[in-house]
């Protein structure tokens, strides 16, 4: 924007008096950038501390920047290089640790020879306790003990038995680009378009073309779904190893995983009344993100029989179902914030009846109360179907109107704890939970005091373990 | 596997649940009270900034009402604010115990966050130009957890956020110790 304005100023020179001000302001500022910079640059300082076997950065003109990270939190030491830092020669030194990609160190300009000394010393430093990824592939390629195949009919099976409204939004966004795109090119013969449309629509009743657009639609959402899943999860492959599954799908892009027990942080077993029916199961498994594997994090594997699902789950948490020790509900006031979050958007369209003559009060009130019927039973069965358990080494959240999701991860895993007391909850003696693990946050909402005891129990699994959990 | 062996070395668990140490009775120690200076020097620049602009619509809008209603809400919102500011301050809270660190904050919401030494990533420490002012800082802990897990405990002097660090570091090496 700095730069679009000093373009604009020269080429249009206006008259001269506030030239020589603007003139004078973009000294300033630019006298600004270059101390800036310099200081910057200056105070731009690392080094590594061989006795705490650390790796230190120091940054920060007007604040101060101190940051510390100990070799063996080290994931991977990568170069990057962009167009500027290739003319001049340079590389940006990267050094990844485990979580989101903020986390990460950067060192803009460093040269080829230093940037190699440092990541030499920082991998040799970093005590290397995992086998490389790649080695584990070709030892997994011998024996498998285990194997599921997904037939062309489950698949369409899948298809058709999934929620359709991701297709249908698919839809809608295609349709609305055409339509955006078509009213940008027939902006003149709009009008006579809409008149001519109008003749043809009236006489034969609007009911009736609604009724044949949703049927159109449905069927369009329906093939899209279908198509998806065709496309995603054909040929789909199960294999277990010894220490990992391995997972092949995909028509056009072969996606190729291997699952080790070890990363998998969550685990969220899906299915629907329909596919509850057809015995099939969708596997979701998330694994601890690292920016280098962005968008790889999560594993989609559906179309499990039942038995397939908990063969999965035994063999990526090592046993099978557990006693529960522990079980809770959000209480109502759960019910209440999800309804009163509702209620907003009805709130806010009440604009439209108020200052636009078109829209009719009654149209309105018929709207809203569909929409109020229909995200209430919506809230209501969510508030119902929503359960947290704690086992011996699990908690297990469930939830889901129509979707039925049962999320399990290993206590151990948990990077740490949140709880929340909002102050209109300390009366009722609830608080919300966060639990952070290294594939996201688990939330559940108003839970009883009581759990707490949980909590402690969960930090006690947490710090007694010394297993890795990624 | 060892987690097996762990398990079963843990067998009565609902008479342990009980008397698991709990993270909610912990003595906290306060933060800086310097932290409340910051924060009221932050919200009183924001307050001058919206008086201006009120002043400025007072004498260039013709309705009064609405620049009446605008300072009012304004007025009503920064009496909220500096309450919240200095409720807060109170709230303000963290605790090291022998396996983990504790850290309480929120008034309104009061959010605790729990992270054992062995989940920790990295820890940082961070001065902006009103902590240098007030001669206070910032100890950033990182976990591989999104950012909800990550826990910045602001108002802390220098010495006792760089003692912290060194603390909170070597406990993590400690821990790799262990691990083999």
């Amino acid at each position: 924007m700095f730069w679009a304005l000093l373009f604009y100023l020269l080429i249009k020179q206006p008259s001269e008096i506030p030239l020589l001000y603007v003139n004078i302001s973009f000294a300033v500022i630019l006298l600004g950038v270059v101390l800036y910079s310099y200081f910057s640059y200056r105070n731009f300082q690392f080094h590594i501390d061989y006795s705490k076997e650390e790796f230190i950065l120091r940054k920060g003109v007007f604040s101060s920047d101190y940051l510390a990270v100990p070799f063996d939190k080290i994931q991977q030491v990568n170069f990057e290089r962009g167009i500027l830092q290739r003319i001049i020669g340079v590389y940006s030194l990267v050094i990844d640790t485990a979580g989101s990609a903020a986390k990460e160190v950067k060192i803009k300009a460093i040269n080829r020879e230093e940037a190699e000394a440092l990541s030499e010393i920082l991998i040799s430093r970093k005590k290397e306790h995992v086998k490389p990824d790649s080695e584990i592939e070709q030892e997994a390629e011998e024996k498998s003990s285990w194997e599921y195949r997904l037939s062309l009919s489950t698949l369409l099976k899948i298809g058709l038995s999934s929620n359709f409204f991701r297709g249908f939004g698919l839809i809608l966004a295609f349709f609305s680009t055409i339509f955006n795109e078509l009213n940008n090119l027939f902006n003149e013969e709009k009008e006579m378009l809409l008149q001519a449309a109008g003749k043809v629509a009236v006489p034969t009743g609007s009911a009736f073309i609604y009724g044949i657009l949703f049927l159109v639609l449905l069927f369009l959402s329906i093939l899209i779904t279908v198509a998806e899943v065709f496309i995603k999860y054909y040929n789909l492959n199960l294999k277990q190893t010894k220490d990992r599954l391995l997972l092949e799908m995909g028509l056009r892009t072969n996606t190729r995983v291997g699952l080790q027990p070890r990363r998998v942080q969550i685990l969220s077993i899906t299915t629907n009344p329909i596919q509850q029916k057809l015995d099939l199961w969708e596997a979701r498994i998330t694994l601890a993100s690292s920016r280098s594997k962005k968008g790889k994090n999560k594993v989609n594997i559906p179309g499990l029989t039942g038995e397939a699902a908990s063969r999965v789950k035994e063999f990526l948490y090592h046993r099978r179902e557990e006693i529960t020790l522990a079980s809770y509900r959000p209480h109502t006031v759960d019910l209440f914030r999800r309804i009163n979050i509702s209620l907003i958007p009805v709130g806010l369209s009440l604009v439209f009846p108020l200052a636009m003559a078109e829209v009719n009060f009654a149209e309105w009130a018929v709207f809203s109360s569909i929409y109020l019927v229909i995200i209430t039973s919506y809230n209501y069965l969510m508030h119902k179907s929503l359960r947290l358990e704690f086992s011996e080494d699990f908690f297990v959240k469930s939830y889901g109107v129509w979707d039925k999701t049962v999320q399990t991860s290993e206590l151990y895993k948990l990077q740490a704890v949140s709880v929340k007391s909002p102050f209109w909850y300390k009366r009722r003696g609830l608080v919300n939970l966060i639990f952070h693990t290294a594939g996201g946050d688990i939330s559940f909402r108003a839970v009883d005091e009581e759990v707490l005891k949980l909590m402690n129990y969960s930090l006690y699994k947490v710090e007694t373990s010394n297993l890795a959990w990624m | 596997m060892d987690s097996i062996n762990q398990g079963e070395s843990f067998k009565n668990e609902i008479i342990a649940l009980d008397s698991l140490p709990g993270f909610q009775e912990v003595p906290y120690n306060p933060v800086s009270g310097e932290l409340l200076s910051k924060h009221l020097i932050q919200l009183s620049s924001w307050l001058l900034a919206v008086a201006a602009f009120c002043i400025f619509l007072f004498y260039n809008q013709q309705e009064d009402w609405l620049t009446a209603g605008i300072a009012l809400v304004a007025f009503v919102i920064f009496c909220f604010l500096y309450f919240n500011v200095w409720k807060m301050q109170k709230v303000y809270g963290y605790c090291l115990r022998e396996k983990d660190i504790i850290y309480r904050r929120g008034y309104i919401i009061t959010k605790t966050t729990v992270i054992s030494f062995n989940r920790i990533q990295h820890v940082s420490i961070s001065r902006g130009i009103l902590d240098k002012l007030f001669k206070i800082a910032t100890l950033k802990i990182f976990t591989a957890g999104g950012s909800g897990s990550d826990i910045s405990i602001p108002g802390l002097k220098p010495e006792l956020a760089r003692n912290l660090k060194e603390a909170l570091v070597r406990k993590i090496s400690e821990d790799d110790g262990g691990r083999v």
